[in-house]
C-alpha cells in the first residue's frame, strides 16, 4: 500500500467509527465540528502540502459516500467541494484556510427560483455607483442556514451583465430571512436582499472565466453528490436485505420467495450501475459530460433503490421509526439536489449535439 | 370529450348532467381547497364528515348498497359515472371501513338485528369505523394472526394486537378477525368480530409515518370482552366473511380515483410554471410521460367498465379483473405522485408541515408522495396481487 493509499484506509476506518456512534445525533453542528476538527475531514482532499491525503477529489468523493452511508447530512459539499473548490479555483487559499479551520461556514445560495434548478443568475442584481455596491434579489432553498456563517451569492453585474460570485456574511443587515426545514430534517431559507450594501471584498469572482470555474466546481459537487448517494443506495440495499432474511411470512422467510431476489438482484444492478458512473465521473472531470451522465443515472437508481427497500419492508417500511424512512427523505433531497435526472439527461443530450457539430 | 364520456358509459336520463350540477352546487371551493390539502390515504375526518353529510342528505352516500338498505339503484355503469365525476371534480376521498368494507360485510353476513343497529349509522357518519385485520406478525399472511377470543358466557375475551389500524384513533367501532380455533387449516379457525373502540382494556398507540403523520395506529387487546352478538357470520368462519371483504376492497372502487385526483394537482403545477420556459413540464419528455399515464388510466377504466358489466350480467367479479385494478390503481397512483413530485422541482425537498413553501398547488406534493408508498403495501401488496394473477392464470 502506498502512504497515500493508506491514510486514506485509515481516514475510512476514523469516518466509519466516528459515524457508527449515533449519539448526540441531534446537534448537526456539534457533530460537524466533530468530523471537521477531530478528523480533519475538510483538509483531507487538500493537496499534502497543506495538509491533505494527496488523493484530492477521489477522497471528497469516498468521503462523502460514507457520509451517505451513515446518513450524516452534515454541509460537507457545501464546503470541502464547493466553496474551497471555488477558492482555490480563484486563488483565494486564504478564504479556503479559514473554511478548512472552521473559521467561516460558506453555503452556496444558488436558486432565484425555488421551482427550477438554474444557477446562472438573472435577477439577483448588483449596482455599483461611486464605489458603493447594493444588492438586489432573492434565493431560494439556501441550505444548513442554521451552520453557515456566510452565503455564496451567484448575481450579475446591473450594467454589464457580467456574472458575478459573493461571498456575503450571513448576518448583514437588511437581508430578509424566511426559514424552513427540509425533509431531511435541516433548516434550510429564502433570503431576500432588499438593496442591501455589501462590502467591495464580498465579490470574489467577476466575469465569464470565474463563471467557468464556478460551474466546474458545481459539476464536481454534482459528483460527490452522486458519491453521497451511492452511500445512502449501499445502506439501503444492506438494511434490506438483512430485513427480508429476518422477515417470516407463510412459515418461510420472505427472502425465500423468487420475487423478492429478483427484486434485491434489480436494486443491486442500480447501485453497481450508480457505482459505475460514480467512478466513471470522479476520473473523469471536469468533464462535463460525464458529471452530467453520473448524476442522470444515480438519481433515477436512487429513486429505484430508495422506493424498492421500502417496498420490501412492506408496512413497517412507512413508519418514520425506522431508519430507512430517513434515508428515503435523504434520497429524495438528493435525486434532485445540483439538477434531476431528467435536467442532466437533458444537458448530456445538448452537450454531446455540441461535440457531434465540432467533431461533425 | 371528458373522461367520463370516454369512458362510453351511457348517460341514462341525462345522469351524468345531474351529478355534475348536484356536484358544481354542493362541493363546496372551501371543500376542493381542502382536498387538495390532504396528503393521506383518505380525508381528514372533519373534511370527510362535511361531504359525507351532504351526500347523506342527498341520497347518494352508499350507492352500491342494495335499494332496501339505502342504495341507490343506479346501475354499475352509473355507479362508476358517479365515482369518477366525484374524483374529476376533487371531491374529498371518504374512509372506505365503513361504507364500503364493514357496510357490506353486515349486509353479506349479519343478522337482521346488526345490520338494523349499524348500517343505519353508517350512513349517517354517526359511527366511525376501522379495520382491525393485520398484526405484527401477520401481514401478507393474513391468515397466520394470533389476537386470540375464547368464549366466556355471552362474551369474546380477547387478547393479543392489530397493527396498521388506519383512523383507528378517530373510530367508535372496529371490526376484527380474531383466532378461535388453532386446528385445521389456519382459515378454519377465524371469527369476525365488531367492537366498541371504548371497549375496557383496548388501547391505541399511534404510528407516525415517513411524511410525519399520523394515520395509522397499533392495537392492544388486554382481555377485551366482545359480546356474542356481536360477532359477524359463525364461529371459525370469519376468513369466508373477510374474503367477502376484500373483494370490495380491492376492486370496489373506481381505480382511476386517486391517479384522477393526482392528475388534477399536476395540472395545477403546470399552470404555476406556465411563465417559466425552463421549468421541467414543459420538456417533452415530461408531457410523454404524462400522456402514457393517461393512456393507463383510459384503459384501466375500462377494464373497470367491462369487468362491472361482467358482473351486471350475472357473473361475480372476477379474482383476476379485482387484482389487476388494484394493481394498475397503485402503479398509477404512484407515478402520478412522481410526476407531481417532479412538477414542483427543488420545493419538494421542503417539509411543508412546518412552514408553507413555493407553489400552493404543491404544499400536500412531498408528503402525498410519500404516503404513496403504502398503496403497493396494504389491501394484498403487489407482489401478492400478481401472485394470484398468475396462479389464477395457470389453474384454468
Ligand atoms: C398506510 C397503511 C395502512 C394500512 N391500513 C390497514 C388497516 O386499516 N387495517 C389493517 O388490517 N391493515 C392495514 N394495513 C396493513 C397492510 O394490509 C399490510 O401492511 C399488508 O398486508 C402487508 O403486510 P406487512 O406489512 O406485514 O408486509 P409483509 O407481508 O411482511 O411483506 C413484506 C414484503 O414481502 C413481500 N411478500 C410477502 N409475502 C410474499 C409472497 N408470498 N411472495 C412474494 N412477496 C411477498 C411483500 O409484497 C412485501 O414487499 C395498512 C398498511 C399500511 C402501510
Amino acid at each position: 500500500m502506498s502512504d497515500a493509499q493508506e491514510s486514506r484506509a485509515i481516514l475510512k476506518d476514523m469516518l466509519r467509527r466516528m459515524l457508527s456512534n449515533r449519539q448526540g445525533e441531534g446537534d448537526m453542528m456539534a457533530r460537524w465540528r466533530q468530523l471537521r476538527d477531530e478528523l480533519g475531514l475538510l483538509a483531507a482532499p487538500l493537496p499534502e502540502a497543506r495538509g491533505g491525503l494527496g488523493g484530492g477529489f477521489a477522497d471528497s468523493a469516498l468521503i462523502a459516500e460514507e457520509l451517505g452511508c451513515w446518513l450524516m447530512p452534515v454541509p460537507f459539499v457545501a464546503t470541502s467541494v464547493i466553496a474551497i473548490g471555488l477558492f482555490d479555483a480563484l486563488s483565494r487559499e486564504d478564504l479556503s484556510d479559514q473554511v478548512v479551520s472552521g473559521d467561516i461556514l460558506p453555503v452556496p445560495a444558488l436558486m432565484e427560483d425555488g421551482r427550477v434548478m438554474r444557477v446562472r443568475p438573472t435577477a439577483t442584481m448588483l449596482r455599483e455607483e461611486d464605489g458603493v455596491l447594493r444588492l438586489r434579489g432573492r434565493k431560494e432553498l439556501v441550505e444548513d442556514v442554521d451552520m453557515a456563517s456566510h452565503l455564496l451569492v451567484p448575481a450579475c453585474a446591473d450594467r454589464s451583465g457580467e456574472p458575478l460570485l459573493l461571498l456575503l456574511p450571513a448576518a448583514l443587515p437588511g437581508m430578509g430571512w424566511s426559514r424552513y426545514r427540509l425533509l431531511d430534517g435541516r433548516e434550510a431559507a429564502t433570503v431576500v436582499f432588499d438593496d442591501i450594501t455589501i462590502a467591495p471584498d464580498a465579490v470574489i469572482g467577476r466575469g465569464e472565466a470565474d463563471w467557468q470555474r464556478f460551474e466546474a466546481v458545481l459539476d464536481r459537487a454534482m459528483v460527490a453528490t452522486c458519491a453521497e448517494a451511492l452511500g445512502l443506495m449501499r445502506a439501503m440495499l444492506g438494511q434490506t436485505v438483512d430485513y427480508v432474511k429476518q422477515r417470516r411470512q407463510f412459515g418461510k422467510t420472505i427472502a425465500s420467495f423468487q420475487v423478492v431476489q429478483h427484486r434485491l438482484a434489480d436494486m443491486l444492478i442500480e447501485v453497481e450501475q450508480a457505482a459505475s458512473v460514480t467512478a466513471m465521473a470522479v476520473q473523469a472531470l471536469p468533464d462535463p459530460i460525464a458529471a452530467s451522465t453520473a448524476k442522470a443515472r444515480t438519481s433515477q437508481a436512487l429513486r429505484f433503490v430508495a422506493q424498492n427497500a421500502v417496498q420490501l419492508h412492506g408496512g413497517i417500511g412507512t413508519t418514520e421509526e425506522l431508519a430507512l424512512s430517513r434515508y428515503f427523505k435523504r434520497a429524495m433531497l438528493l435525486e434532485t439536489q445540483y439538477g434531476s435526472a431528467e435536467q442532466h439527461l437533458a444537458r448530456v443530450e445538448r452537450l454531446r449535439e455540441v461535440e457531434r457539430s465540432l467533431i461533425g | 370529450m371528458s373522461v367520463t364520456e370516454r369512458l362510453g358509459l351511457v348517460d341514462m336520463d341525462g345522469f351524468r348532467e345531474d351529478v355534475r350540477a348536484f356536484l358544481s352546487t354542493s362541493l363546496t371551493a372551501e371543500m376542493r381547497e381542502a382536498a387538495d390539502r390532504q396528503a393521506g390515504i383518505y380525508a381528514d375526518p372533519d373534511l370527510a364528515r362535511d361531504w359525507h353529510l351532504t351526500l347523506y342528505q342527498k341520497g347518494w352516500i352508499t350507492p352500491s348498497w342494495p335499494v332496501a338498505y339505502g342504495g341507490t339503484g343506479w346501475t354499475a355503469a352509473q355507479r362508476l359515472t358517479f365515482e369518477v365525476e366525484c374524483a374529476a371534480a376533487n371531491a374529498p376521498v371518504l374512509p372506505a371501513m365503513g361504507l364500503q368494507m364493514c357496510g357490506p360485510v353486515l349486509i353479506g353476513h349479519g343478522t337482521d338485528e346488526q345490520k338494523a343497529r349499524f348500517l343505519p349509522r353508517i350512513r349517517s357518519a354517526e359511527d366511525y369505523w376501522c379495520q382491525g385485520y393485520s398484526e405484527p406478525g401477520a401481514g401478507s399472511d393474513l391468515a397466520s394472526l394470533r389476537c386470540r377470543a375464547v368464549r366466556d358466557g355471552d362474551d369474546y375475551v380477547v387478547n393479543g394486537t392489530k397493527i396498521w389500524t388506519t383512523h383507528a384513533q378517530f373510530a367508535n367501532w372496529v371490526f376484527l378477525l380474531v383466532r378461535t380455533s388453532s386446528e385445521g387449516p389456519q382459515q378454519a379457525g377465524i371469527t369476525f368480530l365488531l367492537a366498541p373502540m371504548d371497549s375496557p382494556g383496548l388501547t391505541v398507540t399511534p404510528i407516525i409515518s415517513m411524511s410525519g403523520e399520523h394515520e395509522v395506529n397499533q392495537l392492544f387487546f388486554d382481555n377485551v370482552r366482545v359480546p356474542v352478538a356481536l360477532r359477524v357470520g359463525a364461529e371459525n368462519n370469519g376468513w369466508e366473511v373477510a374474503k367477502y371483504l376484500l373483494q370490495f376492497e380491492r376492486g370496489g372502487a373506481a381505480a382511476g380515483g386517486r391517479p384522477l385526483r393526482l392528475l388534477r394537482s399536476i395540472s395545477a403545477l403546470m399552470q404555476d410554471a406556465a411563465g417559466e420556459p425552463e421549468h421541467v413540464v414543459h420538456s417533452p419528455q415530461f408531457r410523454r410521460r404524462l400522456t402514457l399515464l393517461e393512456i393507463e388510466l383510459s384503459a384501466t377504466m375500462w377494464t373497470q367498465r367491462r369487468a362491472l358489466s361482467a358482473v351486471a350480467s350475472g357473473d361475480p367479479m372476477g379474482v383476476t379483473a379485482s387484482s389487476i385494478l388494484k394493481l394498475k390503481a397503485t402503479e398509477m397512483t404512484q407515478m402520478a405522485s412522481e410526476l407531481a413530485l417532479e412538477a414542483l422541482g427543488p420545493f419538494a425537498s421542503v417539509d411543508q408541515s412546518v412552514a408553507a413553501v413555493g407553489p400552493v398547488a404543491g404544499r400536500s406534493v412531498a408528503a402525498r408522495y410519500l404516503n404513496m408508498r403504502a398503496v403497493s403495501i396494504f389491501g394484498g401488496s403487489s407482489e401478492v396481487q400478481r401472485t394470484i394473477l398468475g396462479k389464477e392464470l395457470l389453474r384454468r
